[in-house]
C-alpha cells in the first residue's frame, strides 16, 4: 500500500530518514516493499512570469521569452505556440534536470541567448490529471498565482517520499493512510493524531430527499449515507490532486476525488450518485434477480445472478455492491444533488462476486479484506467535511444510517502468566500495559490478569495470543531470549518410509543411478505418447479444475512418462549414456472426477539408456534391489503398449506384480525421440511390506564345494531361466550356486536349437561330498532337464 | 695342496667378482663345490696327504669351501636385489592416465538438503510424519484457521479437484493429522512436496517441498522456538550463526514471525548473497494458534506450542548458489553429478 510521508505527517510528527523508517517498521511488524523518492530526477525547476515576448529575428518559428523569475529576469526562446505575456509557466534553468534524465544548459538558438526552457507537464514528469488545465502539446501555464522563483517541485508535491507497505492479511484497518499512520507513530515513538471532524449543515432532511431499504442485512451489516446539495463540480485543488496522485489514484473532479480521498485515508470506500438519476428516489440493496444486467462505469454490460449483492433505485440495478457502480448514476458536470454512499458489505460475498466477474477495484479489495461497519460513518462523515472545506455543496442535516445490528465493542482476557509463556520473555506488566494501551487498547491489569477493551478498528485482537503478538513487538522480538523446550526426552526418528526410501537412494546411486525429480502433474496427451489405449484405467486421472495449461493439467498414474521426457532430455543433450531414477507417488483415483482423497502409491521409477545398456542390465539393478530387500520374484512376460513386447518383464510375488521392466517400446522411443532405452517401475508399497530385514548369520562353510559345468541342447524358444530353475530344485538341499555362462546358437549345434550352458556348485556343510553323492544328483539333473524341456547333454 | 687350494679360492672369487647373472653363480657353484667339483676332487686326493696332516688340510678345504659358500650366497642375494630392482623399472607405468571410472550417481540436491535438514530435527528429538499430497479443504485451510474466501487464501494460489479437495499448498494439514491422532507431547517434522499455483520462472515452481515443525507440550514459549531455530541454523551453518525474529501474520500462529538466518557468507557482515542485509529469510514461525489447537482438539489453555516452516528449495538454492529454479526439474545428469 502506497504512503506519502507528506500525508503520514498530517497525522503524527515522523522526521526519520526513509531507510530508517523502513527498517523500523519491519521491525515492529509492518513490512516494507519499498519507498520512492518522487522527483528525484527533477531539478532546477521554478515559477516565471513571461512579461516580453518578442518575434526572434531568424527564426520564424522561435519567440523570445523575457521571463521574470524572482530574482532576475532571464531570456528564453522557445517554439511553443501557447505562450503569452504575463503567462506563468514552469522555467527550467541552466543546469536544470528534467524527466527522463533531460539536461538544459543555457544555449544561443539562432543566434539568440536562451537561458533555459519552459516545460510541458510531461517533462516535468508529471501524470496526465495531475493539473486538467495542462496543455497536452505545448507549455503548462499555472491558473493559480504562485511566488515567482517557487521551486516547481514543491507545487506538485514532488519533494515527497512515497512508502510502499505491506499489509497483513490480518490487519484491514492498515489498507488505509490513518491506519498506517497509527502504526508509524507507534514504532517511531510519536504521539497520532486523529483529525476532528465536523462540518456545517445547511438545514432541510435528508429523509426528504432518498429513502434507503437494506433487504439483505447479512451481507451488508451497515448502510449510511447523506445528501449533498448545490454542488459545484470541478477540479479539486492542487494539494488533493497531489496527494490522489501520489497514492496511484487519477484525479477527476471534486466529488470523485473526496470520495477516492476519504478511501485512501480512512479505507472505507464511498460512492456518490447523482441523486436526480437515482430512480424513485430511494435505495434498495438487495440479491440480483436472475438474469438482472447492469451497465458499470467502466462501460461494460455484467450479467448479474442470485448470488450477487446490488444497489438498486425504484427500478433497477445501479451499481454492485462494494465493486462498481453503474452508468446511469454516475457523477456529471452537470450533477447539482449528490447521495454520497459509506457501506459495508460482506468480505467473502464481494471476494466471490469480484471473482465471478472478473472485475477487481480499489473498493472491492478493501471490502474482501473486511471493512469494519464501525467505519462508515466516519468516512461518511469525513466526505462531507473536505465537500465543506472544498466548497464543493452544501450538507443537508441528517444522515441515513441502516445498522440493525451494531458490532459490539470486544473485550479480551488473558493472565499475565498466560501472555508471559506464549512471549517466552518475562515482559513487566506495566509495560505490558503501556504497549497496549499506546497501541489504543485500553488495557488494565488485576490479580494477574489484563482486561483489554479493543478498538472497533482492531477487528483481529481477540484473545490472549493476539495481546501476546502485540506486546511482543512492540517490547522486542530482538529481545527474545533462546531456550530449549523444558519436559521429558523424546527419541527423534526418520520414520520407516524416509529411512525406506534414503536407503534406496543410497542403493541406486552405488549402481551409478541420478536422481531425478519431476512435477506431479502431466498433460493428458502424454498417455497418448506411451501408447495407452483408450480405455486404459491409467487415463483415470485425477484432474485440476485451475491448472496452469494442459501441460500441467492431471495427476500422473504413472511415472514413465516424466521420465520419459527426462531421459530424452539427457538423449538429446547427446549425453552418451544415462541412468536416472525417481521416487515419487503416482496418484490412483477410484473413480473420477475424484470425491475423495485418492490412492498414493509410492514408486520407483528408473531410466536408462547407453553403449552396454540392455534388457539385463536393468534386471539386474531390479533383481539387486529385490535381493537386498530379501524378496524372491518370479519373472513373466510384461504386456505393457509401451514396452517391447519380447524384452520387457513384471515380477511376480504371489499374485502381486510389483515391478514392470524392459525396453520401451520403439514406437513409444520414438514419440520421444530417444534411441533404445531400458525402464523399470516398482512399487515401493509392496517392496516395503514385502523385505525382510532380519538376518540369521550362518558360518561360511568349512567343506569344499564340488563344480560342475553342464551344457545342454534345448529348443531355441526353452527360457534358460527356468530350466536353470529345474537344475537347481534338482540339486536340492546340495546346491550352493548355480549360474548360466554360455549361450550358443550355431555351428554345430542344430537349427531351431539352442546350446546354454550352466555352472552349479555342491556342497554339504558338515561333510566333503562323494563321488557317489555327485553323480546321483548329476544324474537327477540330467533326467529332471530331459523331463521338462527334452534337453539334452551337448557332446 | 695348500698352493692347489688357495688357487681354486682366489680363482672362485674372482670369478664371482665378474659374475653378472644367477645362472653363472650356479655354475661356479657345481664348478666348485658340486659333488664333481674342484674342492670334492681335493678332497678324493687327501690319499696322498701324510695321514698325521689329514685332519689339518681337511680342516682347510672345509675352510675355503665355507669362505666360498658364503661369498656365493652373498653375490646371489646381491644380483637378485638387482634384478629385482630391473624387473621394478621396467613395469613402470604412467600414473597421470586417468584411473579406471566407478559408476556412482548422485541424489537429488533437493533430496540432500532435505536429508540435512531432518537429520538435524531428528537430533533434537523431532520425529517425521506424513501426510497426502492430494488434501481436503478442511485440513489445508480450515483447520489451519483460514475459513473460506478468506484473504489469507490470497497468499497460497491453489490447485483445486473440486470444492473440497486439492493439492495442498503447505505441508502445515499434516500438524492437523497428527494432532487429531496424537496427544501431546507432539515434536513432529513433515518433509513434502506442496504446490502452488505459480507460472515456472526462474524463482518459482507450481511443485516444491517445504519442511514443517510443530511442538506442542505444556508450557512451550516462542523463547523456545527460538532456541530451536537457533540450533538449527548453527546445526546446518556452522557456530555463530543465529536467527533474528521479525514481527509478522500466518492465520495458523499468533504471535507469528519470519525468520532471518545470519547470512553464513559473511557472518552478518552483509554481502552480495545477504544482499547486504547480513541476513536470509528463510522461515515462517510463531506459536500455534489457539484457535488450531481447539479446532485440533488440544486444549489451549493446558498447551501451548510452536510451529515453524520452510522452503527445501530456497536452502537448497542459496547453499549451492544455484540462480535458475528449473535446473532442478530439467534433470540434467551433468546438473545433477555436481553435487558429489
Amino acid at each position: 500500500m502506497l504512503a506519502p510521508i507528506s500525508w503520514i505527517k498530517r497525522y503524527t510528527d515522523v522526521n526519520m530518514p526513509a531507510d530508517k523508517l523502513t527498517s523500523t517498521m519491519i521491525m515492529s511488524g509492518t513490512a516494507v516493499e519499498g519507498y520512492e523518492e518522487l522527483g528525484a530526477e527533477i531539478s532546477g525547476v521554478v515559477v516565471g512570469r513571461i512579461t516580453e515576448i518578442k518575434k526572434h529575428p531568424n527564426a520564424d518559428s522561435l519567440v523570445i521569452c523575457q521571463t521574470d523569475i524572482g530574482e532576475k529576469t532571464i531570456q528564453i526562446c522557445t517554439a511553443a505556440k501557447n505562450v503569452f505575456e504575463g503567462a506563468l509557466v514552469p522555467v527550467s534553468l541552466n543546469g536544470a534536470h528534467l524527466a527522463g534524465g533531460l539536461k538544459i544548459k543555457s544555449t544561443k538558438m539562432r543566434g539568440e541567448v536562451s537561458d533555459g526552457m519552459f516545460c510541458s507537464y510531461q517533462e516535468l514528469g508529471l501524470p496526465h490529471g495531475i493539473y486538467p488545465s495542462a496543455a497536452e502539446d505545448g507549455i503548462l501555464i499555472f491558473e493559480e498565482d504562485y511566488p515567482l522563483g517557487t521551486d516547481v517541485k514543491t507545487i506538485f508535491g514532488m519533494d515527497d517520499i512515497i512508502m510502499d507497505f505491506e499489509i497483513l492479511a490480518n490487519r484491514p484497518d492498515c489498507q488505509s493512510i490513518i491506519g498506517v499512520s497509527r502504526e508509524v507513530a507507534m514504532a517511531t515513538g510519536n504521539k497520532f493524531n486523529e483529525p476532528e471532524i465536523s462540518y456545517p449543515t445547511c438545514g432541510g432532511d435528508v429523509n426528504d430527499y432518498i429513502s434507503v431499504k437494506v433487504e439483505n442485512e447479512q451481507l451488508c451489516p451497515r448502510f449510511t449515507g447523506l445528501i449533498v446539495k448545490n454542488v459545484k463540480i470541478q477540479p479539486s485543488p492542487q494539494w488533493m490532486r497531489n496527494a490522489l496522485n501520489a497514492v496511484g489514484i487519477k484525479p477527476i473532479n471534486n466529488i470523485v476525488d473526496i470520495t477516492n480521498y476519504v478511501m485512501a485515508e480512512y479505507g472505507q470506500p464511498m460512492h456518490a450518485y447523482d441523486l436526480k438519476d437515482v430512480r424513485g428516489a430511494q435505495i434498495i440493496v438487495r440479491n440480483a434477480k436472475k438474469g438482472e444486467v447492469l451497465r458499470t462505469l467502466d462501460e461494460k454490460d455484467r450479467e448479474l445472478d442470485e448470488d450477487m449483492l446490488i444497489i438498486s433505485d425504484g427500478e433497477g440495478a445501479t451499481g454492485i455492491a462494494g465493486i462498481m457502480g453503474g452508468e446511469d448514476s454516475e457523477i456529471k458536470d452537470d450533477t447539482t444533488t449528490i447521495f454520497f454512499e459509506a457501506a459495508s458489505f460482506d468480505f467473502a460475498s464481494v471476494r466471490v462476486t469480484a471473482k465471478k466477474l472478473g472485475m477487481r477495484t480499489a473498493a472491492s479489495s478493501l471490502f474482501e479484506k473486511g471493512v469494519n461497519p464501525a467505519l462508515t460513518m466516519t468516512g461518511l462523515r469525513r466526505a462531507a467535511q473536505l465537500v465543506c472545506e472544498l466548497g464543493a455543496g452544501e450538507i443537508v442535516d441528517g444522515v441515513i444510517d441502516c445498522y440493525p445490528n451494531p458490532v459490539q465493542q470486544k473485550t479480551v482476557k488473558a493472565e499475565v502468566s498466560y501472555l508471559r509463556t506464549l512471549m517466552g520473555v518475562n515482559v513487566p506488566v506495566e509495560d505490558i500495559l503501556s504497549i497496549l494501551n499506546r497501541l489504543g487498547i485500553e488495557s488494565t491489569e488485576a490479580n494477574g490478569v489484563v482486561t483489554s477493551i479493543v478498538p472497533m478498528y482492531r477487528t483481529d485482537i481477540e484473545r490472549g495470543a493476539d495481546l501476546a503478538e502485540e506486546v511482543l513487538r512492540y517490547f522486542g522480538y530482538d529481545k527474545l531470549p533462546s531456550t530449549l523446550m523444558a519436559g521429558e526426552m523424546v527419541p527423534g526418528s526418520m520414520g520407516a518410509k524416509q529411512s525406506f526410501q534414503y536407503a534406496l537412494r543410497d542403493m541406486l546411486c552405488g549402481a551409478g543411478f541420478n536422481e531425478a525429480m519431476t512435477f506431479s502433474f502431466i498433460s493428458p496427451k502424454a498417455y497418448d505418447l506411451i501408447n495407452l489405449p483408450a480405455d486404459d484405467t491409467r487415463r483415470m486421472s485425477a484432474q485440476i479444475l485451475n491448472p496452469l495449461g494442459e501441460d500441467y493439467s492431471i495427476m500422473r498414474t504413472t511415472l514413465v512418462p516424466s521420465m520419459l521426457t527426462s531421459v530424452a532430455h539427457n538423449y538429446n543433450q547427446k549425453i552418451t549414456e544415462c541412468a536416472l531414477f525417481e521416487i515419487a507417488p503416482v496418484f490412483i483415483p477410484k473413480q473420477v472426477p475424484i470425491t475423495e482423497l485418492v490412492d498414493e502409491r509410492p514408486t520407483l521409477q528408473l531410466g536408462m539408456y547407453g553403449a552396454d545398456v540392455d534388457f539385463y542390465t536393468i534386471k539386474g539393478v531390479v533383481d539387486m534391489l529385490l535381493d537386498r530387500h530379501g524378496i524372491k520374484g518370479s519373472y513373466k512376460r510384461a504386456n505393457e503398449p509401451y514396452m517391447h513386447p519380447g524384452r520387457s518383464a513384471v515380477v511376480m510375488v504371489g499374485d502381486t506384480c510389483i515391478a514392470c521392466l524392459g525396453q520401451v517400446h520403439p514406437d513409444v522411443a520414438k514419440n520421444y525421440k530417444l534411441g533404445e532405452a531400458y525402464i523399470a517401475s516398482i512399487d515401493l508399497n509392496s517392496v516395503m511390506s514385502l523385505a525382510s530385514s532380519t538376518v540369521d548369520a550362518k558360518t561360511p562353510p568349512k567343506y569344499p564345494a564340488v563344480t560342475r559345468d553342464i551344457a545342454l541342447i534345448m529348443n531355441a524358444d526353452v527360457p534358460a531361466g527356468d530350466c536353470m530353475d529345474v537344475i537347481a530344485s534338482s540339486c536340492g538341499k546340495l546346491l550352493d550356486s548355480i549360474s548360466i555362462f554360455d549361450v550358443y546358437q550355431g555351428r554345430g549345434v542344430p537349427e531351431g536349437k539352442k546350446s546354454v550352458a550352466y555352472t552349479f556348485a555342491l556342497r554339504a556343510a558338515d561333510r566333503t561330498l562323494t563321488d557317489e553323492e555327485i553323480n546321483k544328483v548329476w544324474d537327477k539333473v540330467i533326467a529332471n532337464v530331459k523331463a521338462s524341456f527334452d534337453a539334452d547333454l551337448r557332446s | 695342496m695348500k698352493e692347489k687350494l688357495s688357487a681354486i679360492l682366489e680363482g672362485a672369487l674372482k670369478e664371482l667378482d665378474s659374475i653378472q647373472d644367477t645362472a653363472a653363480i650356479e655354475n661356479l657353484k657345481v664348478r666348485v663345490l658340486g659333488k664333481k667339483g674342484e674342492l670334492t676332487g681335493l678332497l678324493r686326493g687327501m690319499g696322498s696327504v701324510a695321514p698325521e696332516e689329514r685332519p689339518i688340510v681337511g680342516q682347510m678345504i672345509n675352510d675355503v669351501r665355507k669362505q666360498l659358500e658364503t661369498a656365493i650366497e652373498e653375490k646371489q642375494l646381491k644380483l637378485m636385489e638387482t634384478e629385482k630392482l630391473k624387473k621394478l623399472e621396467a613395469e613402470t607405468i604412467d600414473i597421470t592416465m586417468p584411473g579406471r571410472e566407478v559408476k556412482r550417481g548422485t541424489v537429488h540436491p533437493m533430496y540432500q538438503v532435505q536429508k540435512k535438514l531432518i537429520d538435524i530435527f531428528v537430533g533434537m528429538g523431532f520425529t517425521v510424519a506424513d501426510g497426502p499430497e492430494i488434501e481436503l479443504d478442511h485440513f489445508n485451510f480450515e483447520l489451519m484457521n483460514i475459513p473460506k474466501n478468506h484473504p489469507a487464501r490470497d497468499a497460497q494460489d491453489t490447485f483445486y479437484f473440486n470444492d473440497n479437495i486439492l493439492l495442498r499448498t503447505h505441508t502445515s494439514p499434516v500438524q492437523a493429522h497428527v494432532m487429531l491422532t496424537q496427544k501431546p507431547p507432539i515434536r513432529i517434522i513433515c518433509p513434502g512436496r506442496v504446490y502452488r499455483a505459480d507460472e515456472v520462472d526462474a524463482t518459482h515452481s507450481p511443485v516444491f517441498h517445504q519442511i514443517e515443525g510443530l511442538v506442542i507440550d505444556k508450557g512451550i514459549t516462542m523463547a523456545d522456538l527460538k532456541g530451536t531455530l537457533d540450533t538449527f541454523a548453527r546445526q546446518l551453518y556452522g557456530e555463530g550463526i543465529d536467527t533474528r525474529f521479525r514481527p509478522s501474520f500466518f492465520p495458523f500462529t499468533e504471535p507469528s514471525a519470519e525468520v532471518d538466518v545470519r547470512c553464513s557468507a559473511c557472518k552478518g557482515k552483509g554481502c552480495r548473497i545477504c544482499k547486504g542485509t547480513g541476513y536470509i529469510e528463510i522461515l515462517g514461525a510463531g506459536m500455534v494458534n489457539p484457535k488450531v489447537l481447539e479446532m485440533c482438539g488440544i486444549d489451549p489453555t493446558e498447551y501451548t506450542g510452536f510451529a515453524f516452516g520452510m522452503g527445501i528449495e530456497r536452502v537448497t538454492n542459496l547453499k549451492y548458489n544455484i540462480k535458475d529454479m528449473r535446473l532442478l526439474y530439467e534433470n540434467d545428469v551433468r546438473f545433477i553429478e555436481q553435487f558429489k
